[in-house]
């Protein structure tokens, strides 16, 4: 493909997403469908674009410049518009694009029957704009390559989003949608300063041009900037402490923008983030790394401590999205790391892992999240107590999201796990020649990694388990039958890709530059560092074979049919949902071995027959798990902002003149800062 | 020899022995109680009896119970194959990688546990809920344990572990070190395996159940199955320690017929002595109280850390 033909695809695709925002506001039903296909197919010509520039050789497609040729006289590409603002995809923002792309055609086919389910809760024509508008935001952030379209598109993405966090207009809403906004305001703030102060205040920089400053900034100013940026992508990517509005705004959402912005919005905040450290700074200094790996394995741990003992489907998924998105930053940070203290091979693979993770969780998580819309469409709750049995009532259904959640738990033959492994078998392998301080934070690592793999593991299964198998604990889950294609396609798709993309990891990594890690000569098919190798294709076909010949001698050596069905075994009673075990039950050995740091407070109140009787007629219990953070951190900051506003609040007596005088002070006391 | 030819003998005797296993357990466990027992090899007969009974399905299941079984086996075949226990350098033996082998191992246990929760009785859910708690919580020793070898040794394929020493066993002597690591190897296997402290394989008493709450609900060919995977799980953890521990010999490609023969007698041999280990070891200690096997799973992780960090500091000398 030339790339003026890849230009016009990728303008197609972002014209297209705004128009699908456009088109969902005109005020006929069927603008619904219209909008979300549109939606849809623009999205798929940007996923054929990113696919093809992340996979190409050096493939840098920079849009003026492709439909406007440079001119024989050399005076460039004439850019009419936007102050010669430049859009381009460039390798590395591709592999970003075509998650987005991939992620927003599903999402799109399966909004639709979902806001046709929802039309009463909520106002369709807002939400599909929205979405659409949000999309375009992510798009533009890709695309841009100065701070000031960065910035914008960053804006619509947090505006848009913010207002679909209240498309509920319940109060809960309302709290977790302002929670979002400030916190994602002082992020962008943050974002916003830290590029100024590495640009030297120019807005139109170009940020092959701030590469070019950044090395003679004073160290002070450099240091600030760090820190601001890393505060601004970290809240925006929920890492622990910067978190708190992640597990309340990510599942306010109607359920696939949930999806788009656990699935995607985050990975642009790593986009952004991997954008500013490996393309325009010139080498950072040894605290800043150590704090990306501290803040990174802290987030996984924390995320994946409250995934076990979240009891709230959406929830749970929010809190394993802070988790992964944790081990995506102690991927980053052990890569900087490496590369500082001189392990080249451990930087390859750790930052090649984290991205490979990062395209991963896109795919799981979306599929996850629109799984749990599913399911609280036919239940009615996002409480896991009250799901149970589905797994009866949807099979199909059941499979895909049985695929997503093991992958979420980074179980072989899926995506992630090939991600992890790249990591952990890089980590192992730098072990024998690293520094000594490497070789410390590495065990620490390590430890630290396998520790949040297993506890992975038990969420998922949790959730996975609690919510599917067994008898349903409520009469709306034991009336559930499998969902509609429209529902049921992307969910499937999304199971299989993950699949896809763990078998063929070798060959995926290779295509987006890996080429030491999956080396064209083994036939693209190991992936090999560390001193070890995997072969997941190799490694697939032995676990089938394995399960063909069971499934075969199980037939040879006995007989099928001699089954019958009885319920489950009680001594003779009959067995109810109220036997179950339930997710708290589940969880519980985890809350109590790390009660020390979880606290959570379990109440049972037994009320009596009557104040003398000491018959109990109901028993009540509550489980309230305390968050640190928001105790001690923002809690406090909270109450302190308020009683400044108090404070603030006297100087508004209602009399004109004192106010007179104060803007006079102000004046005053500007000039003489100023001059 | 051919490499293929190695991995089907090892997986022929590995499959072939595993049932002796258990019956082994149970043999000096009784004697050591001071019981005649039974003999060795009832579980073969009872294995083969449970696969002519009627399989019974509970009502609340879904196809997650008809899938465990298969799961759970599975992948305890998948480590008989890949793992050196009988031979070395056998054809899968790349793919012995350890943290691919923790994740397989992972993954049973993952099926097991929602098996165990698919029957809705609260027995299996309370099996489910402990054997997952463990298995999660061993997660970071497995590969804290296996990081150490890897060290030792320069492979990261266990096979290589193994094969890399010229007898099985050297290992120990040439980096005695590792001795840490390969009582965290020995913790873990008793965790992994439903042995005490952490479980008691021997009882259906809800106080301590683990592995057997969880298969409670499975009867005929299915519980056959189940129970053959828990035997065969525990032969390979058998195998695999003795292997780090023993210098007996093992098949390798330039093997003699008399050298498979006497491959194949050591490694019954090397069965009897670890099961009368573990017969030994739960006949003098106690079961742990549930709520106290973190204290177990803390020790074993120090433990693994202590072994990884003397590996990284034999380095320096």
């Amino acid at each position: 493909m030339s790339l003026t033909t890849l230009a016009i695809a990728l303008v197609i695709s972002v014209v297209g997403t705004f128009a699908a925002g456009l088109v969902a506001l005109w005020p006929d039903p069927r603008a619904h469908r219209a909008s979300n296909i549109i939606l849809a197919v623009s999205a798929a010509f940007g996923a054929v674009v990113g696919i093809y520039v992340a996979t190409g050789s050096n493939v840098s497609l920079i849009v003026p410049e492709a439909l406007y040729p440079v001119a024989a006289d050399g005076s460039a590409h004439a850019w009419p518009m936007f102050y010669g603002m430049v859009f381009g995809l460039d390798r590395f923002s591709a592999i970003f694009f075509s998650i987005l792309s991939v992620v927003t055609v599903l999402v799109a086919v399966y909004a639709i029957p979902y806001l046709e389910h929802y039309a009463a809760s909520y106002n369709v024509r807002s939400v599909n704009a929205l979405t659409a508008l949000f999309i375009f935001g992510m798009q533009g952030v890709l695309l841009s390559t100065n701070i000031f379209g960065f910035m914008t598109f960053w804006e619509i993405i947090s505006i848009a989003s913010f207002f679909l966090v209240l498309a509920d207009g319940t109060e809960a809403s309302r709290k977790a949608g302002f929670l979002y906004l400030i916190i994602t305001h002082i992020g962008a703030g943050a974002i916003m300063s830290g590029l100024f102060l590495l640009s030297g205040g120019a807005l139109l920089s170009d940020f092959s041009v701030i590469a070019l400053v950044t090395p003679e900034l004073p160290e002070v100013t450099f240091s600030i900037a760090l820190g601001l940026l890393l505060f601004g992508f970290g809240s925006k990517a929920g890492l622990v402490p910067f978190h708190v509005w992640l597990p309340e705004a990510h599942p306010q959402a109607p359920t696939h923008v949930s999806a788009l912005m656990s699935g995607v919005m985050l990975k642009i905040a790593v986009y952004g983030f991997l954008r500013v450290l490996l393309f325009m700074l010139p080498g950072v200094p040894m605290w800043f790394v150590l704090t990306i790996v501290v803040l990174g394995v802290i987030s996984a741990i924390v995320g994946v401590l409250y995934a076990v003992l979240e009891r709230d489907i959406k929830r749970l998924l929010a809190y394993s999205s802070i988790e992964n998105l944790g081990l995506i930053f102690t991927m980053i940070g052990v890569g900087l790391l490496a590369g500082q203290e001189g392990s080249v091979d451990l930087t390859q693979a750790a930052l090649y892992a984290a991205l490979f993770l990062a395209a991963s969780h896109a795919i799981f998580k979306t599929g996850l999240f629109l799984s749990s819309g599913v399911i609280i469409a036919a239940v009615h709750s996002r409480r896991l107590e009250a799901m149970g049995g589905l797994a009866q009532r949807m099979p199909m259904f059941s499979v895909a999201v049985c695929v997503l959640a093991l992958s979420a738990a980074a179980m072989p033959p899926f995506a992630p796990f090939m991600a992890e492994w790249t990591f952990l078998q890089a980590v192992v392998g730098a072990l024998t020649e690293a520094t000594p301080m490497l070789k410390v934070a590495l065990v620490v690592i390590l430890a630290a990694v396998g520790f949040v793999a297993g506890l992975a593991l038990f969420a998922m299964v949790k959730m996975f388990a609690i919510a599917f198998l067994a008898k349903p604990r409520t009469d709306e889950a034991a009336a559930a039958v499998e969902p509609k294609p429209g529902f049921l396609i992307p969910i499937v798709v999304l199971a299989f890709i993950s699949l896809i993309l763990g078998l063929f990891s070798p060959l995926v990594l290779n295509k987006i530059g890996a080429v030491d890690l999956a080396p064209a000569d083994l036939g693209t098919q190991v992936i090999s560092t560390g001193g070890g190798g995997l072969a997941p294709l190799s490694l697939f076909l032995v676990i089938a074979g394995i399960s063909l010949a069971l499934f075969l001698l199980r037939r040879l050596l006995s007989d099928v049919k001699f089954e019958r069905s009885y319920q489950t075994w009680d001594c003779g009673q009959p067995t109810t949902p109220r036997m179950e075990y339930t997710a708290t039950a589940f969880s519980a050995p985890i809350r109590f071995f790390f009660r020390f740091f979880l606290r959570a407070q379990k109440v049972v109140t037994a009320t009596p027959l009557t104040p003398n009787n000491p018959w109990v007629a109901s028993r009540t219990m509550s489980l309230l798990v305390s968050q640190v953070w928001y105790d001690r951190l923002y809690a406090p900051i909270g109450s302190g902002v308020t009683r400044l506003a108090g404070l603030v609040g006297r100087l508004q007596n209602g009399s004109i003149q004192f106010y007179i005088s104060l803007i006079l002070l102000a004046l005053l006391v500007t000039l003489i800062v100023a001059l | 020899m051919n490499s293929i030819v190695l991995t089907v003998i090892q997986i022929l005797v590995v499959l072939l022995i595993a049932p002796l296993s258990i019956g082994l357990t149970r043999f000096f466990k009784a004697r050591f109680q001071g019981r005649h027992g039974a003999v060795p090899w009832l579980p073969y007969l009872t294995y083969a009896t449970m696969m002519k009974k009627e399989n019974v399905i509970s009502t609340s299941g879904s196809w997650m119970l008809r899938t465990t079984p298969y799961a759970v086996l599975g992948s305890a075949v998948f480590l008989a194959i890949v793992l050196p226990l009988v031979a070395t350098g056998g054809a899968l033996a790349p793919s012995s990688n350890f943290i691919v082998v923790a994740a397989v191992l992972a993954l049973g246990s993952a099926f097991l546990v929602m098996g165990g929760l698919d029957t809705g009785s609260a027995f299996g859910g309370m099996g489910s809920s402990r054997e997952m708690t463990i298995v999660s919580l061993l997660e970071p020793t497995v590969i804290l344990t296996f990081a150490a070898f890897a060290l030792a040794t320069g492979s990261s394929a266990i096979d290589g572990m193994i094969a890399g020493s010229s007898v099985a066993g050297e290992l120990l002597i040439t980096a005695p070190y590792l001795l840490l690591s390969l009582l965290a190897l020995v913790l873990v296997a008793l965790a992994e395996n439903a042995r005490y402290p952490v479980d008691n394989a021997a009882t259906h008493l809800e106080l301590t159940m683990v592995h057997e709450a969880m298969v409670l609900d499975y009867s005929g060919p299915y519980l056959a199955m189940m129970e053959y995977a828990a035997a065969l799980k525990l032969t390979v953890f058998a195998l695999l320690v003795a292997n780090f521990a023993m210098p007996l010999p093992l098949i390798m490609t330039s093997s003699s017929p008399l050298d498979v023969l006497l491959a194949v007698g050591s490694t019954i041999l090397k069965l009897v002595i670890m099961m009368f280990a573990v017969a030994l070891l739960e006949s003098t200690i106690a079961k742990m109280r549930f709520y106290r096997v973190q204290e177990f799973l803390t020790g074993a992780f120090f433990m693994a850390l202590t072994g990884l960090a003397l590996a990284l500091l034999s380095q320096l000398l």
